[in-house]
């Protein structure tokens, strides 16, 4: 195994540590015969035992034969030829990817601070952590970045505008320009100076580095983008997937030796919670920087519990690759995947107060033992306390389970990172602390769908089943505490409640909280006091309330906003723009009767916004509208307008998946033709016009969503802030008296 | 002395027990009404008993609908008297 080494000196050393990886495999004689012929062949060294092991949840142990491979670089393909030629026996430890079954085995984690005793020819004869990946006061490694991007306004530039390239390092920037020959010498020239640890890349897997390569062979130029001059470049095609009940695009990778390849715009995990995220994430689940930066959280948190289960001694069963069905989305589990939702009463509200139970599925899976081997044990069946709640379920009293163990760590580092967020008083400090515990976040939010998941090696339905019964039973014991107290309940959602009383203020809030928790053993906590909350009614139906949609004012002046346009991609900035001052212009009310007077300078703003459109001043930035493809650009049978800008890319040859984002304007969205519908952002030079309608109806409805609950219905908006009239005191006077403030 | 067949009490009992997890998800407010609902089950007990069907659950819906019934009677009369008891001209746009 290769493992680069950063000296205290500032040396980059490569040094080799001879790791021997091993797999497991059961199978009756016959077969075993077949597979000792199969091993003599192979061209490395290979010992075999017979050892007894167990597999998760299992009372006896099974024998199997221990195969180790003393060339881990064949371990891959060695282990491929012997799956397929015994189809009959089962394997175990065959597919969990090297680099992390050495971090396992050495109790190592990626950018450990170690003490190592190396050869001078560069073999390690031992390697040891001088910290732990539960610490938390560890520092950010003196990693040195060159940052690379290309310079091109574009919001992707695989989809048109020509561009040079952009080079930062240590706060200096340079452009380099000129024919292909001198940008890659000149770039090869920085990289053999400045050797840096980490290639930071704005769309580097998708288009910087696949067509630097391509420019360097043609050109017969070097360019030394790999550290390691033995390896070549890793490369990964691009690919649609599904997760959390979205399609989404994978650009593809480029991977390097020796130094990091991470790139902004194909990375979800950089994009979420910043290197220092990425990096607390690369610590705990032992998944190197690389592939944690391009992978979904759900490897990560798999990672964990493979760790937790080689350190059990269990055998890891061998998984068939199948495709994820449509299932454990956040949102889907939000609304109807067994959380408990209370619809809003719709309206706005003063003085409500928010409660959270922290962590909510993971604390549960910890404090009632949900594991797959621990739910529906055969030691625990007639105990009443192990009972799952509304089921017939039962979880284990006597065994800690893999799911749980592999857990609690997390959440309590957590809780450590949100005590130090709070008591930090560098503002820098706080947003390190800040993005920790969101890469923290990230991996427990991830850690219930993989309890269900039927890919994830440790999934069970019935453990899945058992969290979400909880979970209901615990939100309606919090809401019976409350009610109780006087509380009424105006929200609830999984693991949140809204809740007002006349007159409860914040220690009262508080108090609530404590009982719930000794009441339930589930630590919840006020996430807020609102001064008021307005809880936003459907488009389609304005009696029907939709959950998760609401807009409220902190009593310490934050907003929590969801669901409306301002937190969707797909609406256009200038939409957004709007909604946010007038969201700016109600919070100057501190009371309901407050807000109520703000109404006619957000009709205002509505209508500055509507004349900006009207007069032809908006521009490509503030029109724009980004949508995701939800299908292979070839697959549509719709000529919805994302599609009619994904024709137009595709006819301009830009390559399109399923998953990707398109970015266009509409310029006559009613037109007969389709292509004259839209117009997609890259395409644009010279004359362009926008649908000043199509527009003025996107910016009316994202005021209407805001404004309905206080009376002002649609055609009231419309004539209110009407652009043309110029009697603008007039009529909003004549409008206040005409409308009615329901309270 | 055991009865074979339960009480018309007793099935509205039973009825109420069969919705508990359906009540227990319902807001505080909203269960008082539940409850309101099933006292007026209960209320016309000995009429469901003297009907005996097999689907007691429709008795049950009706003897709620008949004390709704009675509730929008005597609300209606109400009314008619304050109505009567106003100044004519601002009852004009109450009218309709």
């Amino acid at each position: 195994m290769v493992v680069w080494l950063l000296g205290e000196d500032g040396r980059r050393i490569r040094a080799v540590d001879p790791f021997v990886p091993t797999c497991y495999l059961a199978a009756p004689p016959s077969i075993r015969e077949q597979v000792f012929r199969l091993l003599r062949r192979a061209s490395c060294r290979i010992g075999t035992r017979e050892v007894e092991r167990y597999e998760l949840g299992a009372l006896r142990p099974i024998p199997v034969l221990e195969v180790s491979v003393h060339a881990p670089a064949q371990f891959s393909s060695l282990t491929q030829q012997l799956i397929r030629s015994c189809p009959d026996a089962q394997f175990f430890h065959v597919d969990v990817s090297l680099p992390q079954r050495y971090f396992y085995d050495r109790e190592l984690f990626p950018l450990a601070h170690c003490e190592v005793d190396i050869t001078a020819e560069g073999r390690l004869q031992s390697i040891q952590a001088l910290e732990s990946p539960w610490d938390t006061d560890y520092g950010f490694p003196p990693l040195t970045i060159l940052e690379l991007s290309p310079d091109n306004p574009s919001p992707n530039p695989n989809h048109g505008g020509c561009s040079s390239l952009v080079v930062r390092m240590d706060g200096e920037e340079r452009l380099l320009e000129g024919d292909d020959a001198d940008v890659i010498q000149r770039l090869n020239q920085l990289l053999v100076r400045e050797d840096p640890d980490i290639l930071l890349t704005d769309w580097g897997d998708s288009y910087l580095l696949p067509r630097l390569m391509t420019m360097a062979n043609q050109l017969r130029l070097p360019l030394a983008l790999n550290r390691d001059r033995h390896r070549s470049i890793g490369a990964r095609k691009p690919h649609s997937y599904f997760s959390y009940g979205r399609i989404l695009s994978h650009a593809g990778a480029r991977t390097l030796s020796g130094r990091l390849h991470l790139d902004r715009h194909n990375s979800f995990a950089l994009a979420e919670m910043g290197l220092a995220g990425l990096i607390e994430q690369a610590r705990v689940t032992k998944v190197d920087l690389q592939q944690m930066a391009r992978t979904t959280t759900g490897t990560g948190i798999t990672s964990m519990q493979l760790e937790t289960a080689c350190r059990d001694g269990l055998l890891i069963p061998y998984r068939k690759q199948e495709p994820e069905a449509f299932k454990s989305t956040l949102e889907l589990l939000h609304t109807d995947q067994g959380g408990l939702v209370f619809a809003p009463i719709v309206g706005y509200h003063e003085q409500v107060g928010e409660l959270d139970f922290s962590s909510m599925y993971p604390s549960i899976m910890v404090r009632f033992n949900i594991s797959p081997e621990t739910v529906n044990c055969r030691c625990c069946r007639h105990d009443p306390t192990a009972r799952v709640p509304e089921i017939g379920h039962h979880t284990c009293r006597h065994h800690e389970g893999l799911v749980p163990r592999t857990l609690a760590p997390l959440l309590d580092k957590r809780a450590r990172y949100k005590r130090l967020m709070a008591a930090a008083t560098q503002p820098a400090a706080r947003v390190v602390f800040n993005q920790r515990q969101t890469a923290l976040k990230w991996l427990l939010v991830v850690s219930f769908g993989y309890l269900g998941y039927k890919n994830a090696r440790f999934g069970r339905i019935e453990a899945h089943e058992s969290v979400t019964a909880y979970s209901r039973d615990l939100l309606l014991q919090a809401k019976e505490v409350a009610e109780r107290q006087g509380y009424r309940l105006l929200h609830a959602i999984v693991d949140s409640l809204w809740l007002v009383k006349p007159g409860a203020v914040r220690t009262d809030y508080d108090s609530l909280a404590q009982t719930i928790t000794e009441r339930t053993g589930l630590s919840i906590g006020v996430e807020g006091l609102y001064q008021w909350i307005g809880f936003l009614p459907s488009r389609v139906n304005p009696l029907m309330p939709v959950p998760n949609q609401f807009v409220g004012l902190f009593d310490h002046g934050a907003m929590k906003i969801r669901g409306i346009e301002i937190r969707r991609s797909d609406a256009p900035l200038l939409v957004k723009r709007a909604q946010a001052e007038v969201l700016h212009r109600l919070s100057e009310g501190r009371t309901l009767a407050e807000l109520r007077e703000q109404i006619p300078q957000a009709l205002e703003i509505i209508r500055t916004y509507r004349r900006h459109l009207l007069e032809g001043l908006a521009t490509v930035e503030e029109l724009a509208i980004t949508k995701s493809l939800s299908k292979e650009p070839q697959a549509y049978r719709h000529q919805t307008l994302s599609m009619i800008a994904a024709q137009e890319l595709l006819a301009r040859g830009v390559r399109l998946q399923a998953g990707d984002t398109v970015h266009y304007i509409m310029t006559d969205a009613d037109a007969a033709c389709p292509s004259d519908r839209v117009r997609a952002v890259a395409g644009i030079d010279g004359t362009w016009s926008y649908d000043v309608s199509a527009y003025d109806n996107l910016l009316l409805k994202a005021a209407l969503v805001l404004l309905m609950p206080l009376g002002v219905t649609a055609t009231s908006l419309n004539e209110s802030t009407d652009p043309t009239n110029r009697a603008v005191y007039d009529s909003i006077d004549s409008k206040q008296a005409s409308l009615s403030w329901d309270v | 002395m055991g009865r074979t067949l339960a009480t018309f009490t007793q099935l509205v009992q039973q009825e109420i027990d069969s919705w508990s997890r359906y009540r227990r998800a319902l807001r505080r407010e909203d269960q008082q009404v539940l409850d309101v609902l099933f006292a007026a089950a209960r209320h016309h007990a000995s009429a469901g008993a003297y009907l005996a069907r097999e689907t007691p659950f429709e008795v049950m819906l009706l003897s709620m609908l008949i004390e709704q019934q009675k509730h929008v009677v005597i609300l209606q009369q109400k009314v008619m008297t304050l109505e009567t008891r106003m100044p004519h001209d601002s009852t004009q746009g109450m009218a309709s």
